[in-house]
């Protein structure tokens, strides 16, 4: 996601689609972003009340000068929104290109192994967890995936050199090209918020055993360091389907270990929002706060740079 | 023992000046005749060129209007031949048949010129309308270019906004506030306002532009306009022209300075605004024509290829100082946190416009590294820190 355009490149066995939207965009397209996107649809993902019009005006102001940064959270936190609304309509119109060559199930409720976050906003914010709540939010995969930033921006010149020299450019993203978030696990439904969602047992290599058990409407965080491998034991309640294909299967699988390590999203697919806007501002915040980027981490972090 | 000081970066460059060169070139919408000599002075309202607006092509089914075949040759049918004027309601092409009034015959919808007969059609280019070219600044020419554009150049103020809508405007300088937080409303405008560009404070509301409309008002500069009420007037009557940006954001006391020294004087603003990589964006002039004639250079606009130096003025962008000018007083060698969590290269800003307290406290913690390797001009203390993307410097 830049500041002018927006593409979705997606690749599941034979089928690779390509989208790119060059009228939604973080900067410069952020004034046609905003004549197809209605500002509710922002501002429901903001943990803050703030009337359309001042929404309206930090956006355009972006897209005066769109190489400016967020310089307060408030700022930051409505262009993540912005960003996950641009990426979801960008999912959308590339949905139905997904179903020819691939599944109907990834059309429908993808299963990615590999999501990659690419850009300023995505791979440049403040903190990981920002990335992976605008990825999860605007993409809903479902099951087990790998969630990775390109954060030195070199994605487009790795695309470039495949086309030339393919192993090369092979080699540098198996290595180090991405930075490597962890491992999500996302079950697939719904049901009443605080009932169990998904029981999650974690073997680490050194034998450490790790169980939680993770209510619906939550995000769940299990550390996995970046180099480090765990083999997941996934048991979802009888209305969850991890990807096992149909709901209550359990699943056995690998993570790979990143910086935020094992992410249980628990939030359901797919992902609703409450209509009440006080509730759904806590919520917001609940969630922020599990992966460690809340109103009082921020606090905490302050304090402590003042000493 | 040599003195180093840290520099920053490249920064855009926005012009807030109150006397520079100023080069401004008029361009007609297509090829056309220009009307003035170089050298030559011209005011502001006086016509330079000349051209006739954008033709419009009209192509007519003529085969399908007279019941004949796509392709139908219509040599025989048509009444008149490449090149000729044909008047709206005009008989182009007319089917002869034994019934003489069984057949409709084939009119131009508009007046224009026929310039083209297929099979089954004819192509008429609208007559054109006559555009007029004005100087839009006081000046005098130093180019005129393939009959297409003017150079004008002159000395005076130039301002650039952040935004604009509307077109271009001209007239004297009038205060509408007496404050640069304030807001404009129906009341400020006054019926001596007709004619005039006015000046508000940090935004305005759209009962005063509308009685600005009524009032016959060319123009109005304002701090800030909000987002909302910019999408309720995409075409104003006149141009309007924001300085600081979206929002509600008081103007620059430095160019609210510039504005109120010059109220009364002829102002020429444009609102137009080009967006991508064009890079156009609103501006003020007000020529101060009797100083250009006392020079025999005109310097044209510093273009500044310096990196950011301390004591350069810069404005800030974003929030929560978007809009607030000021001196850069110290660099920091390393990126510094701001709120949002990002950490970032920049600098301490001295803001003109607004209170800030300068701490004589000297001592740094030891936690605070950025302040512990700044290289600083004065003690800062509590200035505010900006990084470098959120600033563009004026002057």
């Amino acid at each position: 996601m830049g500041s002018a355009s927006t593409s979705l490149a997606a690749r599941a066995g034979d089928l690779f689609s390509l989208n790119t939207r060059s009228d939604l965009g973080i900067g410069l397209s952020t004034r046609m972003a905003l004549s197809q996107i209605r500002l509710e649809q922002i501002s429901r993902w903001l943990p803050f009340e703030i009337t359309p019009s001042d929404l309206q005006n930090v956006l355009l102001s972006k897209s005066r000068y769109p190489t400016s940064v967020p310089q307060t959270r408030q700022d930051l936190l409505l262009e993540c929104a912005l960003a996950r609304e641009i990426i979801r309509q960008a999912v959308a119109q590339a949905q139905p290109g997904w179903l020819p060559g691939g599944s109907h199930w990834l059309a429908h409720a993808p299963q990615w192994d590999l999501i990659v976050g690419v850009g300023r906003t995505l791979a440049q914010a403040p903190h990981p967890a920002y990335s992976v709540l605008m990825l999860l939010d605007a993409f809903e995969p479902v099951g087990v995936s790998q969630v990775a930033l390109d954060h030195a921006g070199i994605a487009s010149c790795l695309g470039a050199l495949a086309e030339i020299h393919p192993l090369a450019a092979a080699e540098v993203v198996e290595h180090d090209a991405f930075l490597n978030l962890g491992t999500v696990v996302a079950p697939r439904g719904t049901t009443r918020r605080g009932e169990m969602a998904l029981r999650v047992r974690v073997c680490y290599r050194d034998g450490r055993l790790v169980e939680e058990e993770v209510t619906y409407g939550s995000i769940r965080v299990i550390q996995l360091p970046p180099g480090e491998r765990a083999a997941l034991e996934l048991r979802p309640g009888r209305r969850f389907d991890v990807g096992g294909g149909e709901p209550g299967l359990g699943v056995i699988a690998e993570a790979e270990g990143g910086i935020l390590g094992i992410i249980i999203d628990a939030r359901g697919r797919p992902l609703g929002l409450p209509a009440d806007a006080a509730v759904r501002q806590r919520l917001l915040e609940e969630w922020m706060g599990s992966l460690g980027i809340g109103q009082e981490d921020e606090r905490r972090e302050v304090h402590t740079a003042d000493g | 023992m040599v003195k180093h000081e840290l520099t920053g970066p490249l920064l855009p460059f926005s012009q807030i000046s109150p006397r520079t060169g100023i080069r401004v070139e008029r361009r007609l919408p297509s090829l056309g005749e220009i009307l003035v000599q170089v050298g030559q002075q011209v005011e502001a309202m006086q016509k330079v060129g000349r051209s006739s607006a954008r033709h419009e092509i009209r192509v007519l089914n003529i085969a399908k209007f007279l019941r004949l075949n796509d392709r139908a040759d219509l040599s025989r049918l048509i009444l008149k031949k490449c090149g000729d004027w044909v008047e709206a309601g005009e008989v182009l092409a007319a089917r002869r048949g034994v019934i003489p009034l069984w057949h409709k015959p084939c009119r131009s919808p508009i007046a224009g010129r026929l310039v083209a007969i297929g099979y089954g059609w004819a192509a008429i280019e609208e007559e054109a309308e006559s555009v007029d070219l004005l100087a839009f600044i006081s000046g005098h020419v130093t180019a005129t270019a393939n009959r297409r554009s003017v150079m004008i150049e002159t000395i005076g103020a130039h301002i650039v906004g952040a935004f604009g809508v509307g077109g271009e405007g001209i007239g004297p300088l009038q205060m509408g506030v007496t404050d640069r937080a304030d807001t404009l409303s129906p009341d400020n405008i006054v019926p001596n306002a007709r004619n005039t560009i006015l000046v508000g404070g940090a935004s305005l509301s759209l009962e005063a532009i509308e009685r600005a409309a009524e009032m016959g008002v060319k123009g109005i500069i304002v701090g800030s306009l909000s987002a909302s009420l910019h999408d309720l007037i995409p075409t104003p009557l006149f141009p309007i022209v924001a300085i600081e940006g979206y929002g509600n954001i008081p103007m620059s006391a430095k160019v609210f300075t510039l504005l109120r020294h010059f109220e009364g004087r002829q102002a020429s603003i444009s609102g137009q605004m080009e967006g991508g990589w064009d890079n156009r964006y609103p501006a003020i002039i007000i020529p101060l024509s009797e100083e250009a004639k006392s020079e025999s250079q005109i310097q044209s606009d510093k273009v500044y290829l310096e990196h950011a130096q301390i004591s350069d003025q810069v404005r800030a962008v974003r929030q929560p100082w978007q809009g607030r000018a000021g001196e850069i007083v110290s660099i920091l060698a390393e990126p510094c946190p701001v709120p949002s969590g990002l950490a970032l290269p920049g600098a301490r800003i001295a803001f003109a416009d607004q209170e800030q307290p300068i701490s004589q406290d000297i001592s740094i913690s030891g936690k605070d590294l950025c302040a512990a390797i700044e290289s600083t001009r004065l003690t800062k203390g509590s200035l505010p820190f900006v990084p470098w993307l959120n600033l563009e410097r004026i002057g």
